[in-house]
């Protein structure tokens, strides 16, 4: 079922909007370098030497392989178009489709670097930074999306919900663990984030994805959600000593997301029973 | 658009704007007080994340950015951050005040023994001082250290522990208690969540603000205007409107008094939350800016601030009753400065801690720590990057010894001030010695910004007393007119 434009948040419908938009690119651009793509090179040649003092693109053949990776290549532009539509007809259904696109406009880009910084060919640059603003605008607009009415996409829950465990497994020195209250913890962490500003809310989105992220950029095989938590929770201490205040300052705000829902009542009547003693936490208010 | 018209307009009703409102509105004067955030009963503080919702600005996330980020928690009600502080009153030096070369120390004194009286400022019972003081001054009075209780505007503590998340029994005579009724039963109107974001005429003089209500666009006109919004907003909205800024100085010389703390874990319960959370101070080591204050938090923030994960955190998170904790704050020998706000936020902070406040920091909780130990601490956490926990005093050794650098601490502050600086002279300030800015002729600031610099203490006594004064000078000429 399609979710209806009145549902969606002012995010969601600029995120349609431009994936309108891009499918309405493609479409124009499917046979426009189907029938002039061997042109491309000509044109940017032809462009006055007083703006860039480059050499020229190398001009394309006119043989079959030409023909092959031009079909190639118009037909990629016909498949990006359609996931384009479909994003935009149901954008909860299928935004998460947008990442194919986001993966073809990075292969793009890193190649065109490459080969404009090989060759020094005025092209490549263009290329790259037509794919490079496709890129950024569309994962920009996409992540802005993605939670859809709530603050937290399902991703970043989930990371959010790995913390918890991390931090309050189940067992121990008192039973409940943060699995256990996971879905009102979550709840409230959101009312916490509810109260602060748009840019606030993005950067504690990107601190949850770094941190699910950063074990892979550390050349582990796994991202945080989906390590074992011996590994988990020593990796989170690890990030705990580093030395780059950012990045202690991005485990302790996970912290506080995590242990004040699950010490805010009610969760206390029920929750910390085992070590009444010295655990029991008085509800308040 | 609704419209308010009055002689006095005061914009924040913080620890400066609540008693300038008061004493002009007690002169006869009309008053018109705007205050973004929403009025609260003592019986709506509720539990700690609806505290961190409603009454904090942007939820409590405000940081000042640099290496590390320092979070600067403000208030945002009737009663501004005296709501959410932990009610400590500190009286400035003479000396400090005597510096500032702006007011008679006399005639201030005056000021602050009036406000003392009104928010029944007084030295806290010890029965009020909770565990995290019992503990500590076992180790003080080991190593012959005074502790001294600390100065509370309170009327009927009942220990809730609870100062910084909104007093739940009305305890704590912020603003909201004292100064703001006084002022609307002296005939003051008084708006809540009305947010001022533009000027009226700005030239010469300001004629008005205008800003959005929950019933839309307003606009409030007066002869006189008091900017009392504290010293990250008021500097803020002076450079995004272009104001009062001859000197440059708007928003430079943000001092913030960067604090740490101590956590240590005893085989003792302690019970730090059962009582004043900033019952006590340590100021032995003063001469070096040092300010040693109590501080005790609920479970989930105070365990957000200890290092670990796992079993062994959940320990720990099961021994909390047994954990004393203890503020260190040093007197900024930097500054920082505020800039206008982008991307929806009122304004930005930018802040670097110094090499020496860095070492003066490490060495107040070296010796936070040897008052731990003596007092029969197991352990302690520093949360400062290279050792974040320490188990013995061989280790504390050890920690006075390793190279630290700013980026290595957590750091917090509390008392932002500074950003407007009050002078005699017009090229070193941007108020006067009555707080009138010296571009706009009908503009006077109240609040920690004109502070100059940093004060070393709690400052909530000091922006009451300047506030005080500014305006029993500004009815004077008011009322002569």
């Amino acid at each position: 079922m399609t979710s209806s434009p009145s549902e969606l948040s002012l995010a969601e419908k600029r995120f349609r909007l431009w994936m309108w938009v891009s499918f309405g690119m493609y479409m124009l651009g499917l046979p426009l370098f189907l029938l002039l793509g061997r042109q491309v090179a000509a044109f940017l040649n032809g462009l006055p030497r007083s703006l860039a003092q480059l050499p020229p693109w190398p001009a394309a053949g006119m043989g079959m392989e030409v023909y092959f990776w031009q079909v190639l290549g118009v037909s990629l532009m016909g498949v990006l178009g359609i996931l384009c539509l479909y994003i935009a007809l149901d954008v909860r259904r299928y935004g998460h489709m947008i990442n194919a696109l986001l993966c073809a406009k990075f292969v793009s880009v890193v190649c065109y670097a490459a080969l404009f910084l090989g060759s020094g060919n005025l092209a490549y640059c263009v290329a790259v930074l037509t794919d490079g603003s496709i890129f950024a605008l569309s994962w920009g607009l996409w992540f802005l999306a993605s939670p859809g009415n709530s603050l937290l996409d399902p991703w970043e829950r989930r990371v959010l919900t790995s913390a918890g465990e991390t931090l309050l497994p189940q067992g121990g020195a008192f039973p409940t663990g943060y699995t256990d209250v996971a879905e009102r913890c979550v709840e409230d962490a959101g009312r916490f984030l509810g109260a602060q500003s748009p840019m606030d809310i993005a950067v504690t989105r990107l601190m949850l994805r770094a941190l699910d992220l950063m074990p892979l950029c550390l050349l582990r095989l796994r991202p945080f959600h989906k390590m074992p938590l011996t590994e988990r929770v020593a990796f989170f201490e690890r990030l705990e000593r580093a030395r780059f205040g950012p990045v202690r300052l991005m485990t302790a705000a996970i912290k506080l997301y995590v242990l004040i829902p699950f010490f805010n009542p009610p969760v206390l009547e029920e929750g910390i029973q085992g070590s009444e003693s010295s655990c029991s936490v008085e509800k308040t208010g | 658009m609704n419209t308010y018209t009055s002689r006095v307009l005061v914009v924040g009703t913080g620890a400066g704007g609540a008693v300038a409102a008061a004493l002009l509105a007690q002169a006869g004067l009309d008053v018109v007080i705007l205050e973004q955030g929403r009025s609260y009963e003592p019986e709506d503080h509720a539990d700690v994340i609806t505290s961190f919702t409603r009454m904090y600005v942007n939820g409590g996330v405000t940081l000042a950015l640099g290496n590390p980020p320092i979070p600067i928690p403000l208030g945002k009600a009737v009663g501004g951050s005296t709501v959410i502080n932990s009610s400590t009153c500190f009286r400035p030096s003479r000396e400090k005040v005597e510096a500032w070369d702006c007011l008679d120390w006399d005639l201030f004194q005056t000021s602050l023994v009036s406000v003392e009286e009104r928010i029944h400022a007084v030295p806290a019972d010890e029965s009020l001082l909770g565990g995290n003081y019992t503990v500590l001054k076992r180790g003080c009075d080991a190593l012959g250290v005074p502790i001294k209780p600390l100065v509370h505007n309170l009327d009927g503590c009942k220990k809730s522990g609870r100062c910084t998340f909104g007093c739940p029994t009305g305890a704590k005579q912020s603003m909201d208690r004292t100064y703001i009724p006084d002022a609307v039963a002296a005939g003051a109107r008084l708006y809540a969540e009305h947010k001022v974001t533009g000027v009226r005429d700005a030239g010469e003089k300001l004629t008005g603000v205008t800003g959005i209500s929950p019933d839309g666009p307003f606009e409030a006109r007066a002869d006189v205007i008091v900017l009392a919004m504290g010293a990250l907003a008021t500097p803020a909205f002076l450079l995004r409107h272009r104001l009062a800024n001859s000197s440059g100085l708007v928003g430079r010389g943000l001092r913030i008094h960067p604090a740490s703390r101590v956590a240590a874990e005893f085989d003792e319960i302690v019970d730090g939350d059962q009582g004043l959370p900033q019952g006590a101070y340590i100021d032995h080591w003063r001469e070096r800016g040092i300010m040693l204050e109590g501080i005790s938090l609920p479970p989930g923030p105070l365990l957000s601030g200890l290092p670990g994960a796992g079993f062994a955190f959940k320990e720990l998170a099961a021994r909390r009753r047994n954990i004393a904790t203890f503020g260190v704050m040093v007197s900024d020998t930097g500054a920082g400065r505020v800039r206008r706000g982008f991307a929806g936020a009122p304004f930005t902070a930018l802040y670097q801690l110094t090499q020496e406040d860095a070492e003066n920091l490490r060495f107040a909780m070296v010796r936070l720590g040897e008052l731990y130990f003596a007092a029969g601490a197991k352990r302690l956490f520093t949360n400062v990057a290279p050792m974040p926990v320490i188990a013995s005093e061989a280790e504390l050794r050890e920690f006075e010894r390793i190279p630290v650098k700013p980026g290595y601490f957590e750091l917090m502050a509390f008392h932002p001030t500074g950003t407007c600086p009050m002078s005699v002279q017009p090229r070193n300030g941007v108020v006067n010695s009555f707080l009138r800015t010296y571009d706009l002729t009908n503009v006077y600031i109240m609040d920690g910004a004109v502070i100059p610099d940093a004060l070393g203490v709690n400052p909530q006594l000091t922006i009451m007393g300047l506030a005080h004064r500014a305006a029993t000078l500004l009815a004077e000429r008011l009322q002569g007119a």
